[in-house]
């Protein structure tokens, strides 16, 4: 068994920057990600001043980095059972900060299961490891603000982005850009991807209503506004903004609502010594991940001084978020045909689960959810298609090996 | 970029040190292929690219079910994948 001050879920910038605060405090650090390298989803293959200094910052002594390693079970006495890619440990923490980031909201639509179809942070995630897209048409839709880094990101590497469909209303749109405004950074941000986008039609109020193609997508059909139309394209694009990632937390007891979990101002969670940092505490962007990550750092080191200045600095930036919360709230869906998919693990349909009365009956008897994702795509969509609330959190949390769960009997010889 | 050598069902390919497994199927033919079939035999692929969705799985050096998103390429990694027909 490992023991650290502090175990971080979460590689993430905001995983990162509370790795190197701790750190420079003193504290013996682990910080784990199931992803082969530190940086997030955000961060995926950028490597800028800011990501570079926050890279290098986990070259301490004190910092064990645990890539490729994925949270199977929150055990009691403050241990986790953590699988990598050959092996399988037992880590104790004194205290534990969660900051497992966020994922896209995927929502079925009429041949969402196409190769080809991706998420919209999904597909630029794809480019940057390897998938050509030079020459590629590419239709974007849904909702949320990653439409547009992803869009500009898409564009630059060669892609033919054939439109950009977002469900929002241009009223609201007009809103968030108004509020926008009132940050210089976060506005320049904004005109510089409008800049590098101009020429590619924008459609709001457009929402796509099926996916044509037989073992590929080949094109699109967009409602906007009374009109519907058919698109050519070889990608299709999906998303609907971000959901936390709230599983491990749900594990351990914490409190949570649909969006965050639920945290004093200081980030401790309703467990102790589990604190929560980042977009698994709403979706708040970048700038309040990083900001979070110091003050986490200074709550457990109990730094007064820093906790007050970081603390001003986090109410700052997630009055940002509430923005972003306000503008790209989940979209009104077209009703789905009785055949469209929306647990693709298990290929369960609409059609099988509209009368269900709950997700816990879906899932004993449809199979909804039993899969291999174990709900991560579909629990958060039955959510908004439903309305069913989530189950009780069980381990393993991902697909394990046996020796791995070979682990908890050797440390509890009677549990089951 | 630094190259170097996999074998996709077997058959050598010459890629960037730096790709995923799924980065490196779809760089070999110049687009996302299917690379599972579904319970009911539909043809599906990489959808989320981070490690949620599980689509991507494929077998790698003989272990199954490995996610192609978030597994690095490495030097003479075997990936392989049920070849169904499908493009």
């Amino acid at each position: 068994m490992h023991s650290y001050d502090v175990i971080i879920i979460g590689a993430g910038p905001a995983g990162m920057h509370a790795a190197q605060a701790l750190a420079s405090r003193g504290q013996q650090v682990a910080l784990i990600d199931d992803n082969p390298a530190a940086g997030g989803q955000i961060w995926r293959g950028v490597n800028n001043h800011a990501t570079q200094s926050a890279r290098a910052a986990l070259h301490s002594p004190l910092i064990t980095t645990y890539y490729q390693t994925r949270v199977i079970a929150t055990l009691a006495a403050q241990q986790l059972l953590v699988e990598t890619p050959n092996d399988a440990h037992l880590l104790h923490y004194r205290h534990l900060v969660i900051a497992s980031g966020a994922r896209e909201l995927l929502l079925p639509v009429a041949g969402w299961t196409l190769p080809g179809v991706t998420g919209i942070g999904g597909l630029q995630a794809l480019v940057k490891a390897g998938m050509p897209i030079t020459g590629k048409r590419v239709v974007i839709a849904g909702t949320g603000p990653l439409i547009w880094p992803v869009a500009a990101f898409l564009r630059t590497h060669g892609a033919h982005i054939v439109a950009i469909a977002e469900q929002q209303s241009l009223p609201r749109l007009v809103r968030f850009g108004l509020h926008l405004a009132r940050y210089p950074g976060k506005l320049w941000q904004a005109m510089s991807y409008a800049t590098q986008l101009i020429g590619v039609p924008f459609w709001h109020d457009s929402h796509v209503i099926a996916i044509s193609g037989t073992t590929h997508s080949t094109g699109v059909r967009i409602q906007r506004g009374e009109h519907q139309f058919q698109l050519a394209c070889d990608y299709v694009a999906l998303g609907h903004h971000l959901v936390p990632n709230l599983d491990i937390a749900q594990s351990l007891g914490c409190a949570t609502t649909p969006t965050a979990i639920t945290t004093t101002d200081l980030l401790a969670t309703t467990i102790p010594h589990v604190y929560a940092i980042g977009e698994a505490r709403g979706i708040g962007g970048l700038d309040c991940a990083i900001a979070e990550g110091h003050l986490v750092a200074a709550v457990i080191c109990q730094d007064a001084s820093a906790s007050a200045q970081w603390h001003q600095r986090v109410q700052t930036e997630r009055r940002i978020a509430t923005a972003i919360a306000a503008t790209f709230t989940p979209p009104h869906l077209p009703p789905l045909a009785a055949d469209t998919i929306v647990c693709r693990c298990e290929d369960v349909s609409h059609g099988q689960l509209q009368h269900a009365p709950d997700w816990r009956t879906a899932k004993l008897q449809q199979r909804c959810g039993m899969g291999p994702c174990q709900g991560r795509i579909c629990g958060a969509a039955t959510q908004h298609l439903y309305g069913w609330g989530p189950d009780a959190v069980r381990p393993p949390l991902r697909p394990a090996r046996v020796a791995t769960l070979a682990l908890l009997h050797a440390i509890s010889p009677t549990a089951e | 970029m630094a190259t170097i050598t996999v074998f996709i069902n077997n058959h050598p390919y010459t890629c960037d040190a730096g790709n995923s497994v799924a980065g490196a199927i779809a760089q070999a033919h110049q687009q996302l292929v299917t690379t599972r079939q579904s319970v009911h035999g539909m043809p599906r692929t990489a959808v989320c690219g981070m490690g949620i969705c599980f689509e991507c799985r494929v077998t790698i050096n003989s272990n199954a079910h490995q996610l192609a998103c978030q597994t690095p390429v490495a030097t003479g990694m075997q990936i392989t994948y049920e070849e169904t027909g499908y493009a």
